[in-house]
């Protein structure tokens, strides 16, 4: 029974061993090869690269993801919704049984459980850029006179 | 829910817009009559978002009372299961759960042991200091994602519940940041439950291939029906099987359960070994009344050969391996909580059994999974009492090894006598809950005619008796340096007394229960 499938798994190693044959060989034997320094660097058109890709990535933006899912999945939810609305109120009002406010109630629910997840990421402070250490004054962004408002590493380990 | 059972349709008709005023009334109709079989979960829920909002508003000193107001929500939940009683049987939500006896005996169940695992988290020490809010959240929330596991009908949402469980469970493995086996037992969590969460995922897209349909029943009568001959059913099982046995600890899924139970905190590693296993063996229940209830099935492979898969025989070849290795590896353990951890793998095993000897044999036989239902009540009030006594000497002094064992008869009677009986109960020697119901499991073993795993069940016990007896020894034998009485609170006796009572009841008054649950249904899943 398997093997009515086997013309299927033939194509399909023919297929990879032709896309291998032109990309290997056939590349190697009709493409002009010139070596030249230029052809080593990151970007052939001529820019010259700055610095080191793997930089330093602020941990806080995976908090921000978080965040943005919250709204996110609010949107995803709330339009297919917004635009049944008026067959949905319709419908109920038409069928004379249940709360016309059914629709309306349930997404309101739903807004709600996504709202506590708002206040809880805004109580717990990670709405905020510059984070307040415990037990230090919160600083405010736009950064004042005299501080970079980057935080204070030293004080921070310290 | 409703946007579901919109698209649900979708997927036949075009929706228009006279198509959905037209249904949407009914389906209102449909989901708010539901609500009300419903309404434990939807208070576990309310619970998990008013235990993590109220402990944001609280002093994190004070943080540790949320353990009351997580108390009450579960306390409520188990009324209104109760008063909802024993004897549904319906579909919930256009087919996604049911409501049915055996789910709400479930649903006691966990409730139950997680009144006990309340007060021993707010006993607990180590988390002193810390907000306790987001941990009991966590744990609420592990409680709704195990009620939707033990009444699911449907393939997703028993995936969804299983997913459930499990990310709050390791969330609360790690709980204690910065404690290093914590850290490393919820990391090996994750890696095991991500892999056979993938596995069984990859098993059920095998069964909704073969057959269709995501609905258990409709699952369950399509292979009985039309008896597939494909390997996929048996590939589809196995893997679907990983699943179950990564949640119940069985054997070749069983290798994450030593460190996360040793690295977790005490009363969550206590939740784990009851709770968690409790659900998976209801999934596995309601799964196996499906694949392996119906008996043997007839295998045709592609070359003509008709193979007979013996699922009652693969079953028990597990459990016979589960019982051995967990019993063989805590012979060897000087942890207490480890060696705990290797006995409830091996007490999987023995509930295994239950599984094997599914289908009943013999008229008047107890159906296995009556003995799993048995076996379960009495292993939740045993091995939490078990845990709660150790939890009270670690916290009083520090050690979780053997040693602090030494001597503790004349340190602390109630608590040795208490422990005593938990650990005879868990060998299964009467009067204890242990030794009903791992008679009753036997008994269904044998009346199916699978005398061979029964005896390699007894020689397991046996071998248990070992590392169990150990312990009793160390308390009452031998002396210890530090004579010192053990403090304990009038609260804190109570509560160990409390938890002796239904062992010692299990073990002497079982026929109320045994009755009970007799007259349980169990609606195919």
């Amino acid at each position: 029974m398997l093997f009515q499938y086997a013309h299927a798994l033939i194509g399909f190693l023919f297929g990879m061993l032709f896309v291998a044959l032109q990309v290997f060989l056939l590349v190697r034997l009709l493409a002009p090869r010139v070596k030249e320094p230029m052809k080593d660097s990151t970007y052939e058109c001529g820019e010259p690269p700055v610095g080191d890709a793997w930089v330093r990535f602020d941990m806080r933006f995976y908090t921000m993801a978080l965040i943005f899912i919250i709204f996110e999945v609010e949107a995803v939810f709330l339009f297919p919704w917004a635009t049944v609305y008026n067959d949905l109120i319709a419908g109920l009002r038409a069928a004379g049984t249940g709360n016309v406010l059914f629709p309306f109630i349930e997404v309101f629910v739903f807004i709600l459980v996504l709202g506590v997840g708002l206040i809880y990421v805004w109580k717990k402070g990670d709405m905020d850029w510059v984070k307040a250490m415990r037990g230090q004054p919160k600083q405010s962004w736009p950064p004042t006179e005299g501080s970079t408002g980057e935080r204070d590493v030293e004080k921070d380990v310290a | 829910m409703m946007f579901f059972a919109l698209s649900k349709q979708a997927g036949q008709i075009a929706v228009t817009n006279a198509d959905v005023q037209e249904k949407f009334p009914g389906l209102v109709q449909e989901i708010t009559s539901n609500l009300g079989a419903f309404l434990p979960e939807l208070i576990l829920a309310v619970g998990v978002m008013w235990v993590i909002m109220a402990d944001l508003f609280t002093r994190r000193e004070r943080s540790r009372r949320m353990g009351f107001h997580a108390f009450a929500f579960v306390a409520v939940a188990l009324v209104s299961v109760i008063c909802h009683g024993f004897s549904g049987d319906q579909e919930l939500f256009r087919g996604m759960i049911v409501d049915d006896g055996f789910g709400a005996f479930f649903k006691v169940l966990l409730l139950v042991g997680t009144l006990i695992c309340i007060p021993m988290v707010m006993m607990t020490r180590s988390f002193d200091g810390r907000r306790m809010g987001e941990f009991y959240g966590l744990l609420l929330g592990s409680v709704l994602g195990m009620f939707l596991m033990v009444t699911a009908k449907n393939m997703i949402m028993f995936f969804l519940g299983i997913e459930f469980a499990s990310y709050t469970s390791y969330l609360l493995t790690g709980y204690l940041k910065g404690d290093r086996r914590g850290a490393e037992g919820a990391l090996k969590y994750v890696i095991y439950g991500s892999v056979a969460s993938g596995a069984m995922a990859y098993g059920l897209s095998l069964l909704y291939g073969l057959t269709g349909s995501l609905d258990m029943a409709d699952v369950a009568q399509g292979l009985i029906v039309s008896r597939t001959t494909d390997v996929t059913v048996l590939i589809a099982g196995l893997l679907c099987f990983a699943g179950f046995g990564y949640k119940i600890a069985a054997f070749p899924m069983h290798f994450w359960s030593p460190d996360v139970y040793e690295g977790a905190p005490i009363p969550f590693t206590a939740f784990l070994s009851v709770i968690s296993k409790a659900a998976g063996f209801a999934v596995l229940l309601r799964f196996a009344e499906g694949m392996v209830g119906t008996g043997n099935w007839e295998l045709t492979l592609s070359n003509g050969d008709v193979v007979g898969v013996d699922w009652p025989l693969v079953v028990g070849v597990i459990s016979a391996l589960t019982m051995t290795v967990g019993n063989f590896a805590a012979l060897f353990q000087r942890n207490l909580k480890r060696l705990l951890a290797y006995s409830s793998i091996a007490h999987a095993g023995y509930l295994l059994m239950g599984i094997a000897a599914l289908a009943p044999g013999a008229e008047n036989a107890i159906p296995g999974w009556q003995a799993i239902l048995f076996y379960l009540v009495a292993y939740l009030f045993m091995n939490l009492g078990a845990f709660l006594v150790v939890s009270i000497i670690a916290e009083k002094t520090g050690r979780e090894t053997l040693d602090a064992y030494r001597g503790l008869g004349s340190r602390s009677a109630l608590l040795s006598v208490a422990l005593g009986i938990f650990l005879i109960s868990l060998i299964g020697l009467p009067p204890t809950g242990g030794f009903t119901g791992k008679v009753q499991l036997i008994k269904a073993v044998v009346d199916d005619g699978q005398i061979w795993l029964a005896l390699v069940a007894v020689v397991n016990t046996v071998v248990s008796v070992y590392y169990y007896a150990r312990i009793i020894r160390l308390m009452f034998l031998e002396e210890s340096d530090d004579t010192s009485k053990v403090p304990l609170s009038a609260p804190v006796s109570a509560f160990v007394v409390l938890m002796i009572v239904p062992v010692l009841w299990l073990g002497v008054f079982f026929g109320s229960t045994v009755d009970f649950i007799r007259d349980l249904t169990l609606t195919l899943g």
